[in-house]
């Protein structure tokens, strides 16, 4: 028999979900604010605006 | 909400909060009671070596999530909302989850992901079994106070956070180990 097998089933089956949920969650927010960090360092091109004129 | 506005509310621009504040006022007691019962436990007494060795420092925060460890620092946290005291057997596993969570950082066991570079599916599985590591360090502890010292409050409160199915399966892994003679 596996070392912990009862807990190693009961954690998969009870608890795993949640905490991939607030891992998938937590992922979505750092890529989100990465998104935002890129675009505030970086501002759309815009072609309307001619410097100087 | 804009960049600014995330990270203004981040670093609460504007109002008089500085780290300091962040300690919670019962600190020391708090301490003083959950290092005390966590040293009676088996896997409790080597986590406390562990940080005793490495260096870390134990603190009380005033804020809302459950406990953590700051690598840059080398310090680990367990919260409690200001103007409160934690009840000790809560204390006591917050700061074993804590503990581990330091552990598996310096000891290169289960470091913390980069959410940056790698792909979601990945992370998530890092971060899982993470949680699952902290979380059978945190059912040996309640297991060894109360089965070993008799401290059944700490079952309880385990319960209480959700975990009852948990230690119920931990309980059984030992008795079937001990029948087989591998514990």
């Amino acid at each position: 028999m596996k070392l912990f097998e009862r807990f190693n089933a009961d954690y998969d089956t009870s608890y795993s979900a949640a905490a991939e949920k607030g891992a998938a969650a937590n992922w979505t927010n750092v890529h989100a604010l990465n998104a935002e960090q890129t675009n505030v360092a970086k501002p759309a091109f815009n072609p309307q605006f001619t410097p100087g004129v | 909400m804009d960049l600014i506005a995330k990270l203004n509310k981040a670093l609460k621009f504007g109002s008089n909060s500085s780290p300091a504040t962040l300690i919670h006022d019962n600190e020391t007691a708090i301490l003083a009671a959950a290092t005390q019962v966590l040293n009676k436990s088996e896997t409790g007494r080597a986590l406390l070596e562990f940080a005793s060795e490495t260096g870390i420092r134990l603190h009380v925060l005033k804020n809302k999530k459950d406990f953590g460890f700051l690598p840059g620092k080398s310090e680990v946290y367990i919260s409690c909302p200001a103007g409160q005291n934690m009840p000790t057997p809560r204390a006591v596993i917050f700061l074993a989850g804590a503990l581990r969570q330091a552990q598996q950082e310096m000891t290169d066991v289960l470091k913390r992901p980069n959410a940056v570079t790698l792909p979601e599916d990945a992370y998530v599985r890092s971060m899982v079994a993470k949680d699952k590591d902290t979380l059978f360090t945190q059912t040996s502890v309640v297991y060894e106070l109360s089965m070993v010292n008799g401290l059944l409050e700490i079952v309880d409160e385990f319960h209480r956070m959700g975990y009852r199915s948990l230690y119920e399966a931990y309980k059984e892994d030992v008795k079937s180990q001990e029948r087989a003679g591998t514990r």
